[in-house]
Parts: structure tokens; sequence; C-alpha cells
């Protein structure tokens, strides 16, 4: 299942991410350097259940899951180009797929941590820990909860803060991943290093973040009409049709809106990858130069818009059934917690391996749609 | 195994539980139950509904007997629909707010009698002129007094005839219309209930309270509009359809109130259920309800009559409001109930189940045990709570609230949860009229008690509490049972503990916490140190005292607040071994031995959770200085994924 050269170097820079969330207490199950080991193997299978769509380039593409582990060995960046869309598949970028996971992996544990810190607070000392508040009926966790006190509201605060925060910085990330899929070196078109990736989807951030900014508030307006007139043909219905009916219809109208939603979100997407490519394609073949934010935005905004009048039913498509995989995976995560309940040991670091690779998983899904969405937005 | 089988199990297994009475289905006590209730007060009336100005004329016939030891000179006679008058009715005045309906009505609503005649053989006493609507200073006129030109000796009857004019208000709480749709309850001239002592228990609408009543038969013919479909206590009698008109008598003995609906958008399903002809009226749109209404029905009928004696009416109609008149769903008249719930709720959140069995169990705890709701409105409410809670938990299992994208809640762990709020405020036994607000009157009327009564019958066997609950629900049957009337129940079904615990809980803001303050063991040793032993100074040192693979040390389980519960307390080994052993929970403190061949990890007081009404679950266990917690590596686990799939969105 696993190609010979994943395995040891495939850890690296999972490795170095994980290390920093060790966590002190030693109870927790912690990501620990062999555990990436096992995603970064997989890394390479899920994007290869994508592959449907295009049959897989050639196989030498792997040489470059050793590149930045060897800096001596690295191609210099000048060999660096941008790649033609037939040559930009997720699949060939393994590494920059664990990269996303591992810092998924790093935020989760500090966005975590304030409710973690809570409960090992008030139910470390339990027997049994932290199972007590998932014993079914809810005695001890409605009480917990409930309990009159100033943690909750710090917890919750804290926590949407890092979400937030996270959420921001994610935009390094993206950018990151995107340079990635989008330039090579080399013939053979080979993972750029890992740090030129990152200085790429570093410079990226503010064009990918005013971005988000704009499509946000496209989208939310949407949302915000839809949810306006949903509820407005509800009340103009009720009267006539009785108000479980004017409900359905209600939701009806409002799926519209949000399906709009979801297309506005696509095209954001393809500006999103036109963007991070710019900055990355610019930056490998001609590392002096640097455009304006501007610039790069009514770029990336004229690339979506001229590829969605062309395309922008494929791309949802492609996006589409990525996302239901997406949302299939989240509905396993969540039954697999359901399922354990509050046991802990074995049956808890299993549930923490799949949970993880169901976090994988759906990075590699979005890592595939990204390369979709380059090789539609072209060149 | 669902909550309830361990909550049984453990009653019939555990140290704590004496001898154990049979199964659930058993419980049946060989208690005499009355087959009707005395004939009090009883009306036949005529109401004619005018849809489109939201008015109903009535006329009719009041019987009333003199239930008395003492002659009786005045009437008291509730006009309740004048509390939606003005803002000056007690209703209006209270500043109640965590309750159902805190609107100022958009239509304001009244009852205007008409007629009040005292029929006295060949002579007619017009009482409409004596009539006292209003105290002095006090503009309420939901609680008239109607002096009598004569006495009514004990035992005597009188006959009144009454008319008068209803004009409902726009929904606000529980009765009035929302369009076409009216629900017509507390509308007619109810004279109050009549003690033992020649004293009448009248009182105003207040916002919190609700009723009380004599017993009798209610024959009631309603007038509507032929395009309307008709809901009331009673089954029909008599249908017929004139002049555009529907005309529908309903008659019924043994209760003591009388509401209708009548409604053009009604869809109607009738199911035969444990031989009670249900109807469920509902809006259109509503099937799946209907269908989980009717299902709860089919549990609910015979699992309440086989606890608490068998439902002795021939119908039950479910009115579920529309959702714009929600505020007149969940309420209780006899053989007839109002549920609630949007449309699109779903399975596994149990609301549409939960507000039908709750309202079906006040058949019981308020129809056949006619407290009064006034003063104890705990006796109803509070017992109809722990009553609805059992239902839920025998029916659902440990979901019985909550059942839904992984959630698993009971509905008496969240009833305890919100018992912890108020308990030190305000006593649960007290009048109405007397909690300083809505919220305050929830937590402790409804849920603090059906907290108690649950940890009564989880301290002292579940098995017991219902055999007592049994007891009591027969043998008051058709009576007005008082707390003293529970309470000695509760002691001589279950025991002084649990009675004492039970008054102390209602009447004296009882309360409990449980917590353990020390945990600690040592390597095992003899004493050390010098003796005297034979004329000689013997000198022994620690280190020789050592018993090699021993530990001993204590934990120390104390009792805070005033409530008394025996309670277990589980001690945990390093080695992973448990041993449980039982406190009586009369002392302030106990100090548990530990001795074993590990140290002592930790110790668990109530590891069942049978103290429901514990002040702080949180503080019932400790670990051993010095020894590692168990941590909490589920939550870390679980809030790392959902964090992690929060930052990467639902979607790609
Ligand atoms: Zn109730």
């Amino acid at each position: 299942m696993t190609e010979p050269e994943q395995g040891g170097t495939g850890a690296v820079t999972g490795g170095e991410a994980a290390g920093g969330v060790t966590p002190a207490d030693g109870d927790i199950p912690a990501p620990t350097a062999t555990t990436t080991e096992t995603p970064a193997a997989t890394a390479t299978e899920a994007p290869a259940a994508t592959a449907t769509e295009t049959p897989a380039p050639s196989s030498n593409a792997d040489d470059a899951a050793r590149g930045d582990a060897a800096p001596s060995e690295a191609p210099a960046p000048s060999a660096l180009r941008r790649l033609e869309p037939s040559e930009i598949r997720a699949r060939r970028r393994p590494r920059a797929i664990v990269l996303v996971w591992a810092w998924e992996l790093a935020c989760a544990f500090f966005i975590a941590t304030p409710v973690h810190a809570w409960a090992r607070n008030v139910w470390g000392a339990h027997p049994d820990g932290d199972a007590a508040i998932f014993r079914p009926g809810g005695h001890a966790l409605l009480s917990w909860l409930g309990d009159e006190g100033a943690a909750l509201a710090i917890v919750v605060r804290s926590t949407i803060l890092a979400l937030a925060v996270f959420g921001i910085l994610g935009q390094i990330v993206t950018g990151t991943l995107i340079a990635s899929l989008a330039t090579g070196a080399g013939k053979s078109g080979r993972a750029p290093p890992t740090s030129f990736a990152l200085r790429a989807g570093s410079a990226s951030f503010f064009p990918l973040l005013a971005l988000g900014v704009v499509a946000g508030a496209i989208e939310g307006a949407v949302l915000g009409v839809g949810l306006f007139a949903s509820s407005a043909l509800d009340h103009a219905l009720a009267p006539r049709f009785g108000d479980a009916r004017a409900f359905t219809a209600r939701l009806a109208l409002l799926a519209l809106f949000v399906i709009a939603t979801l297309v506005i979100g696509v095209v954001a997407d393809l500006a999103r990858v036109t963007i991070a490519r710019d900055v990355a394609a610019a930056r490998a073949e001609a590392p002096a130069t640097s455009a304006s934010m501007l610039g790069y935005l009514r770029g990336g905004v004229v690339a979506a818009v001229t590829t969605a009048r062309r395309a922008v039913g494929r791309a949802s498509l492609a996006w589409g059934w990525r996302a239901a995989a997406s949302i299939a995976l989240i509905y396993a995560g969540a039954t697999a917690g359901d399922v354990t309940g509050g046991r802990g040991g074995g049956a808890l670091w299993l549930l923490f391996a799949f949970h993880q690779l169901v976090v994988l998983a759906r990075a590699a899904l979005r890592a595939s749609w990204l390369a979709y969405a380059l090789r539609l937005v072209g060149r | 195994m669902t909550f309830l089988g361990a909550a049984t199990s453990l009653a019939a297994d555990g140290p704590l539980a004496l001898a154990g009475p049979p199964g659930a289905d058993d419980a049946a006590p060989d208690v005499e139950m009355a087959a009707h209730a005395p004939n009090v007060a009883s009306y036949t009336l005529r109401a004619k509904l005018d849809p489109t100005r939201h008015t109903v004329h009535g006329e009719g016939t009041i019987t009333w007997r003199n239930a008395s030891s003492k002659a009786v000179s005045e009437l008291w006679m509730h006009l309740y629909l004048n509390a939606f008058k003005n803002q000056s009715s007690v209703f209006m005045r209270a500043p109640i707010g965590g309750f159902r309906g805190g609107h100022i009505p958009s239509e304001w609503g009244s009852i205007d009698l008409k007629r009040l005649v005292l029929v006295d053989g060949e002579t007619r006493h017009d009482l409409l002129p004596t009539i006292e609507l209003r105290r002095p200073g006090d503009e309420d006129e939901t609680d008239a007094r109607v002096p009598l030109p004569r006495e009514v000796a004990p035992g005597a009857e009188i006959a009144l005839e009454v008319e008068w004019d209803d004009k409902l208000p726009n929904i606000v709480e529980r009765t009035g219309y929302d369009g076409s749709f009216h629900m017509v309850g507390q509308w007619f001239p109810k004279i109050a209930k009549l003690e033992a002592d020649g004293s009448f228990a009248h009182f105003p609408f207040h916002h919190l309270g609700e009723f009380y009543a004599d017993y009798g038969t209610y024959d009631v013919t309603i007038d509507v509009p032929d395009d309307f479909i008709v809901g009331a206590t009673g089954p029909v009698t008599e249908t017929r359809r004139e002049g555009g008109r529907l005309v529908e008598r309903h008659v019924q003995g043994d209760i003591h109130d009388f509401a209708w609906t009548a409604w053009d958008g009604y869809r109607v399903k009738k199911e035969t259920i444990h031989g009670v002809d249900v109807t469920v009226l509902a809006p259109a749109g509503y099937d799946d309800h209907v269908e989980r209404e009717l299902e709860t029905m089919r549990f609910a009928l015979p699992h309440y009559g086989a606890r608490y004696g068998k439902y002795p009416y021939p119908v039950l109609t479910l009115v579920h409001p529309p959702v714009t008149a929600s505020e007149a769903g969940g309420m209780e008249y006899p053989t007839l109930i109002t549920t609630g719930q949007p449309s699109w709720l779903p399975r596994g959140l149990w609301f549409v189940e939960g507000v039908t069995i709750h309202e079906f169990g006040h058949q019981y705890f308020y129809g056949l045990l006619a407290s009064n709701e006034d003063a104890w409105p705990f006796l109803d409410e509070g017992l109809n709570s722990y009553a609805e809670n059992e239902a839920m938990a025998a029916w659902k299992g440990a979901g019985s609230g909550i059942h839904f994208a992984g959630l698993t809640i009971g509905d008496v762990e969240a009833q305890a949860e919100r018992a912890r709020h108020f308990g030190h405020d305000e006593k649960i036994a007290q009048g109405a009229g007397a909690f300083a607000t809505g919220s305050a009157y929830g937590a402790l009327v409804y849920s603090r008690t059906a907290a108690l009564l649950e940890t009564i019958a989880r301290a002292y066997g579940k098995a017991k509490m219902d055999r007592a609950l049994g007891v009591y629900a027969r043998r008051f049957r058709f009576r007005h049972p008082t707390p003293n009337d529970l309470i000695d129940t509760i002691r001589a079904e279950i025991g002084p503990g649990a009675a004492d615990n039970l008054r102390a809980g209602l009447f004296d803001k009882g309360w409990v916490d449980y917590t353990i303050t020390q945990t600690s063991s040592h390597p095992s040793h003899g004493a050390a140190g010098m003796f005297d032993r034979d004329g000689k100074r013997e000198t022994i040192s620690p280190d020789k005292t050592a018993r090699p693979n021993r530990y001993d040390g204590s934990v120390l389980v104390v009792r805070r607040g005033t409530l008394r519960f025996p309670v277990e307390i589980e001690l945990v080994a390093t080695d992973g071994s448990r041993s449980r052993v039982t406190w009586d929970g009369e002392a302030e403190s106990f100090r548990v031995p530990y001795s074993g061949s590990a140290a002592l990890r930790s110790a668990i007081v109530d590891p069942d959770d049978r103290i429901l009404l514990d002040e702080h679950p949180q503080n019932n266990f400790a670990t051993a200085p010095g020894q590692a917690t168990a941590g909490a590596p589920r939550v870390l686990e679980r809030g790392m994924f959902w964090a992690a799939t929060l930052l990467g969105g639902l979607a790609p």
C-alpha cells in the first residue's frame, strides 16, 4: 500500500509540527512522529482514489517527495516553473497534503486546549476521568455545563477566538498548498521545496485574505437575503396553507439561496487558486518581481469570472462530489465517536487514529479540488 | 442497557435495596379505588361561538351541593376570562417572567354575567344585583362573591340559572383565539371548591396559578359554524347540523372542568387505544406529529394504567394547536389535552412525546387527584413531572429527552439540572402566587420536585417508589389530596427516612451535597516507637514494622446540607480493583477505611448518580495525592477532531 520512499521521509514535515503538540500530561493520544508516518503513507492513496477523471502521469513525480528533506539536493529555485494545467495533480503532492494535515492537527490541539484544560480540571480526578461526562443520560455533562461559573464563557470565547485566528492564518496554508500544486521543478514537474511553497503561500496571504473577506461578504449577503426572503414566504403562505407546508416552502427557497452561496464559494476558489498560483509562479520564474496585492486580486477575480462563465457547472460538480465525500467523512467520524462513547485506552487511540485519517482524507479532497480548479482556470 | 434499566437493577441488587417488591407491571397495589367521584358541582350548559367576533354566548344551569359540614350563606364564583380584561387584573399585574404567557393581549378578553338566578322551588332570586365582583381597592374581577338570600344547609342542593357572554382574548396564555382557531378554557362561571370546613378555596386567576374545583357532571352543548371541527371534554352524545351550524353535545361525569376547541383548520385522526377512543386534532402537514402522539398514547395508556390505576374515561382528545397559537399548547383539561411543537422537530428530539405524555399524566395528577393547584402546585406539576420522567425513561431509555446527533440526554437528567437552580431561594411547597419569578416556579415546582422524587426512588429503591405512588394515586382517586397525604403515603410505603427527606425537600428548602475531602493511603506498617514491655523498653523503628505489599489509608466523605440519603462509596486501587461500601448518610461525615494490596488511587461517592439532587456532582470524587489522575483524554480527542473539522470547513 505504501510507496517505499514515503515511509521514511514523509514524516519529516509532519513530525516537526507534531512535536510541538505533544501534551505534557501524557494522558492524551499525542500525535508523535510515529503517528504521522501512517497518515503520510495513506496520503498517497487518498488522492489516488479521486483520480478517476484523469489517468495518472508519470511515476517519477514521486522523486520530489524527497525534495526539501535534504536541502543540499534540492533543485535551485530557478529550476522551478509554473506547471502546465495537464501536469497539475494532487496525488503528486503528498507532502503538501500531509503538511496541511499537520497544520490542522497543531491548530486543533491549540483550539481544543481551553475545553480540555477545563474538563481535566473538573473531571480529571474522577476514577474514570472524563468518561463520566460521556455517560448516557448526561447527568454529569449537564451538571458541568449548567454550573454557574465563568469557565464556560471563557472556554467558548477563547475557542471561537482561536478558531478565527487559525482560520485566518490558514490562508497561508491554502496558499502553500496551491503553490505546491501549481509549480514544479524540472521536466517532470517535481514538487517544489517546502520552503519555497511556504514562502509563496505567505506572500499570497494578503490577497487571499482580501478575497476571503470580499467573497465572505457576498456569500453572507446572499444568505441573508435568502433567510429574509424565505421567512417572508413562510409568513405569506402560512395563513393559507398552514405552518407545516409554509415551512417546507421556506426550506425549499432557502435551499436555492444556499446553493447560490455555495456556487459563489466555488467561484471564489477559482479566484483563490489563480491568485496563489500567480504569486508562486512569479516567485519561481522571476523571484525579484512582485505585483501589487490589488493586481493579484484583480487577476484572480477576472480569471475566476471568465472560467465560471465557461465552466461553472463543471466546477460546481467537481466541487460538489468532493464536498459530499467530505461531509460523509465527517459523518463517519461523528458516528465513530458516538460508537466509542466514553471508552478509553485502546478504543480511544483507535478513534484518534480514525479521526485523524478523516482529517487527512479531507485535506486530500481539498487538494484534489484545488488541483482541479487550477486545471480549469488554465494558464 | 438503558439508564432506567441500570437504576432498576442496581436498586434491586445493590446493598441499599431492602425487600424487593416485584417489577413495574406488578406494582398495582391492593388498594381500594373509587369508581366515581362525588357529584358536587354539575353544569348543564349551552355555548354558541361567533368565530368572527370571537365571542361565546353561554347559558344553562348549575346544580351545587353543600358537601361541607357547615351551612353556607354565600358562594364564590370564578370568572377567569376577566383575567384578560385589563391590566389591573391580578393576572396582568403579576411581575412574572420566565414562564409561559408574558404578553399583553392585543384583544382583551372578558366574561360578562347577564343572568344569575337562584331557583328555590317556585321562588326565583335574582343574584345579579348583589354580586360582589371586586374587593375594595382592587380592580380584579376574576373572583366574585355571591351572597345567597338564604343559608344552604350541609348536604342540601341548589340550582342556579346562568347566562353570560365571553369575549375571547387573542391567545396570551392557554385560552383565546388565533385567526379562526379557538381554544376555549376557563370560559364559564365556575363555583369555587368548597372545603370540608365550609370555607371556599377561592382565588383570583394568577399568572402562575392553575385551578381547583369540585367534581360533578358536565353536559355541554356546543354550537359552531358547520365547517368547524369541535374537540371537547367528554364523549359526543348528540350531533346535528342545522342552519349552517354544527351542534355537538358532550356529556361526562366524574370531572371538575370542561374545555373545548373549534377550528376550521383541523385534520382529525382517531384510534382506539387500550379501550379508549383517542382523537387527535392537528393542523394540516402534521401527520408525523399526529402519529408520534398516537405512538405516545399507545405506550402511555397501559403504562399509566398499570402504575396509577386504569384511565376511567371512554375518550381522550389530543389537540395540537397551530404554531401561531402555541401558547394554547401544553395544557390539560379533563379528557382533553393540548400538545405542541413545530412541524420540523425530528424524532430523537423527544419533545412531542414529552409534552404529550406530560399532559396525559395530568389526567391523573390533576384530573383524578384534584389537588389545590393554586395552593400546592407541586402536587400536580411536580408529581406529574416525575411521572413523565419515569414514563419517558421506561419508553425511550437513556436518551429519553434527546437522542440526537450523538447526544443522549435523559428527561430526568435535564430536570435534575434545572432543579439545582433556585433551590436555596424559595421553598417548593408554597402557593403559585408566592413565587418571585416564573423561572423559580418552573425550576422548583416542576424540576426540583421531580428530581427529589427521583432521588428518593434511586436511593431507597424504585420498586418502592412505584408502589408508593401507585397507592397514593389509587387511594386518593376522585379526591383532593394534600401534601400530608403524599408524605404519609411515602412514610408508610418507603419509610420514615424517605418521608423526612421529602418533607424537608418540599417545605424547608432541603438540599444535599456529598463530597470527598480526603483520599490517601500509605505502605502498611505496625506501630513504631518506644514500648515498655515485660519491664524492658523496646524501640521499634518504622522500617521494621513494614508489612510488605500492603497499603492502609482512608477516604473522608462529607455530607453537606439538610437531606440525608444513603449513598455508596467506591474505592479504586492502583491495580484497578474497585470496592464499594454503603453509608446511611445520617452523620455529617464518614471515614471509609482502606486496606489492600495496592495503593489507593481514587474514590467516588454516589458512583451511580442516584442522588440526582446532589448540588455539585463535580466534587463527588478525589484522586489521592501523588497518584496520576485519569485526566480528560476523551475531551481532548473529540475537541481536536471537531476543531480540525471546523477549521477545514464542512466541504473542501
Ligand atoms: Zn403540567
